[in-house]
Order: C-alpha cells, then structure tokens, then sequence
C-alpha cells in the first residue's frame, strides 16, 4: 500500500516536472520564432493557431450561442426583470469569469490536445523526431514550441470569441424574450466588467491553452515502441488535460479571491 | 573525417575499427538492419558508444553540447532507408525545411535554389505530395536533394541503395557520386547489410562489421 503510494507520488511528480520543463522550454525557446530558422517555426506556430483557433469556430459558436441564451434564461427567472446590475453581475461572473475559459478549453481538449499527443506519438513511433534531429532541427524548438503557444494564443482568442457571441446572444434573447431593455442589461454587463475580470478571464484561457498543449506534447512523446501507445497517448493527453485545467481553473479563481 | 577506434556499443556484433579521410568514400558492411541504425546513431551522436572513440568531422559526436548540435548535425547528410522525410509534410516542405531553417534565405532565393535541387536530381513528381504517396526511390531522391541543398562535408547513406531496381541503383549513384566529386572535403559513407548493392561502386575503402565480405 505504501509502496503504491509512494510509486504514485513519485509519478505524479515526475510528471509535473516533465510538464513544467516542457512550458518553461516552449516560453524561452518562444524567442527564437525572431531568430534563426524563424520562417519553418513560425509556419508551424501560425497552423496551429490555424488548426485550433479557426477550425473551432463554428462548434464554439453554437455553445456559445447556446449557454448565453440558457445562462440569461435562467438568471432572468431568478432576478427581477428590472435589476439589470444583478444579471450583468452573474452574467460576468458566470460566463466571462468561469464558463468561457472552461468551455473552450473543454472543445480544445477534445479536438486539439489528442491531435496533438497522436500526432506526436506518430512521429516518435515511426523515428521522425530523430529524423528532425538529424537535420539540426531541435526538435522542442520545431515541434514544441510552437504547438505549445500556438495552442495558447488561440485558446485565448477563442475565449473572446466566445464572450462576445455568449453575451451577445444573451443580451438579444433577455431582451426579446424577457424585455429587459437593451441598454439595461449593457450597464449591469458593464459596471461588473472590470479590467480584473477581464484579465483573470483571459489568463485562465492561456494557462489552459498552454496546459493542454503542453500535456499533448508530453503524452505524444511518452509513446514507446508499440503502435497501440499512440491511442493510448491521445487518451492519457485528454484525461490529464480535463484534471488539470479544473485544477488550474480552481488555482486561479483562489488566487484572484485573496 | 571518421575514424572509430574498437568502438563497441550496444546492437553492434562486433568492436568497429575504421578511419575515413576527408574527400574519400567507404562502406561499411553490417550483419544486420539493427546495426546500421546503432552506427547511424553513433556517428550523430544520438547515442554513446560502451568503449573506443569515435571522431566524425573532427569532433566526438557523443561530447558535442546540445547548442552545438545543430551546427554539427549539419555538416552530415543522411540518406536514410526510407528517405528519413517527415510524414505530415509534403515534398516541398520537406525538401526546404532544412535549409529555410539554417539560410534564413528570402522566399524566392529559396524557392530558386530549392528548384535547382530538384532539377538536379531529376525528381519530376509533385511537390505538393506527402511522402507516402512516393515510391522508396522518390523518397531517397528527395531526400538527396534536401541533402544538396545544405551541401554536408559528409553524406551517410543507410541502405541507400537496397531495395531498388537496377536502373534506379545507378541513377543515385551517379548523383552521390557527383556530389562527391564536386568537393575535395566531400566524403561517403554507405552502410548496409547487403554487400550486392555495393557492387561496383569505386569505393576506397570497405569495412565490414563482422566476417569475411565478398563482392
């Protein structure tokens, strides 16, 4: 029992360590996108941005949509159609603080952090890394590096996205269907959002990006010699990242609360 | 440019002992597949030998530091079995990875130079295709041809010629062999487990990893 205790610990913290080293890596190597060899990385920083920000778009429209006209429905038959402070409150609390960063960090997690472990783990299993390597191409600073805050800067971007369209949408559904007035709900939303809110909103979707990529590389590269690591990857990378962006969900709002 | 004194390490048959001047080419005959991968590792300095040296372009490829790695990766090109190009890139981004990495050339000097390479090496195909859809043979070629580009010191060819027809033989023979001549420094190194696609190559030396070599 003790002996699978301290196995566990140990896992874990070589784990934590290895994903430390792979963000500090990836924040340090993020210089060289300015230095030499600048045009092949930053391709690959630009399609990752491409591949995780673009082509969520559409799913991360239709949630967005979707839980601001059922957070608005919601707080509307709760609050007074007339406190238009209090569901500007909730509103900003809700969706801009907690849901957006979580949520598209969930559509990330599922739709980019396993890409990235399999396609990693592909690349490991048929000794393209090496392959990398011995072109002088470091491989963190080609293929890390640039997933890692790519993942991050579109998390980021699609986390505003996603405010926009889910206060957007809220603020069109309470006033057709609940007529609060427009601008009633505009100034409650507005004398909640303060430049905190918006920062702690913003710092979560890049600490999630850069956790999920991070997890992703980290799983891609763990894959050994049997092709069935390489699902196993992809899987290992989406549990792992769903742990730990609640846990830096948690983190984070704690940290902004004292 | 190589030399290996009793270099013993793990997957290799037996301790290799060989030297490779600068502007001359050789073959080293292995017993099987997994030993040319170890001594491609070795001469990269991917992995470290048990005992004996090893000096590839001067330098112990198991103390060069990780900066230096780089630079000194770069002055070897490797043929590769398979071509060593990476799957989820298409040919010409495979062919220029390499050297948009080091030149830092303008897109139309690179595309220029890139073409030539091409040219040089006869590949009429698309640039546009993944790997995978080209024959072994367009794979080597390609990866020649990223090779020229860079214009290593040295070129490995790991299996470079096993699995090819005839024709398709001579053909990359004549590009090495090109190549090699172009430079004094411009050194060869083939390494295979099948002495019958070294026959007839005017190589100056030839080693062999284990018995007695018959071409």
């Amino acid at each position: 029992m003790i002996t699978a205790i301290g196995r566990k610990t140990l896992s874990v913290y070589i784990a934590s360590a290895e994903l430390a080293a792979l963000l500090l890596g990836a924040v340090t190597n993020g210089f060289s996108l300015f230095r030499k060899g600048r045009r092949p990385i930053f391709q690959v920083f630009l399609r990752q941005i491409f591949f995780t920000g673009n082509e969520a778009l559409q799913v991360i429209f239709v949630i967005s949509l979707a839980v601001g006209v059922a957070i608005i429905s919601q707080i509307s038959n709760v609050a007074d159609a007339g406190r238009g402070s209090l569901i500007g409150k909730i509103f900003v609390w809700v969706v801009i603080r907690e849901l957006g960063p979580l949520i598209t960090a969930l559509v990330i997690i599922a739709r980019s952090g396993s890409a990235i472990a399999i396609e990693l783990g592909q690349m490991k299993y048929k000794g393209e890394i090496q392959y990398l390597e011995t072109l002088g191409i470091p491989g963190e600073q080609y293929l890390l590096m640039p997933r890692i805050l790519g993942v991050g800067v579109a998390l980021f971007i699609l986390n505003i996205y996603f405010n926009i369209v889910a206060v957007s949408s809220g603020i069109l559904v309470a006033s057709l269907g609940w007529q609060i007035p427009v601008a009633t709900i505009k100034q409650g939303i507005i004398s909640a959002l303060s430049l905190q809110e918006l920062f702690i909103s913003c710092a979560k979707s890049l600490i999630f990006g850069l956790v999920i990529a991070a997890v992703g590389c980290r799983a891609g590269l763990n894959v050994g010699d049997s092709i069935t690591h390489i699902p196993q990857a992809g899987t290992r990378a989406v549990m792992l990242s769903l742990i730990l962006v609640f846990l830096s969900n948690v983190l984070v709002s704690l940290i902004y609360l004292l | 440019m190589i030399r290996m004194t009793e270099l013993a390490a793990s997957g290799l048959c037996l301790p290799l002992s060989m030297t490779l001047p600068a502007g001359l080419s050789a073959a080293i005959h292995t017993s099987r597949e997994l030993e040319n991968d170890v001594i491609v590792a070795l001469l990269l300095g991917f992995n470290l030998p048990v005992s004996g040296q090893l000096t590839v372009c001067d330098v112990d490829p198991g103390t060069v530091r990780e900066p230096q790695l780089p630079e000194f990766r770069k002055r070897i090109g490797v043929i590769y079995r398979d071509g060593g190009l990476i799957s989820n890139l298409n040919v010409w981004d495979n062919l220029t990875l390499q050297f948009a990495y080091f030149s830092g050339l303008k897109r139309d000097e690179l595309k220029n130079r890139a073409d030539e390479a091409l040219k040089q090496v006869g590949y009429s195909g698309s640039v546009e295709l993944l790997p995978s859809r080209l024959s072994l043979f367009e794979r080597r070629v390609v990866a020649l041809a990223r090779a020229f580009l860079i214009e290593p010191d040295l070129i490995i060819c790991q299996s470079t010629l096993d699995g090819l027809t005839r024709e398709e033989q001579a053909l990359l023979c004549r590009l090495l062999w090109q190549y090699h001549n172009q430079g004094f420094e411009r050194t060869l190194l083939f390494i295979t487990s099948y002495p019958d696609s070294l026959k007839g190559l005017a190589l100056d030396f030839i080693y062999s990893t284990g018995g007695s070599l018959q071409l």
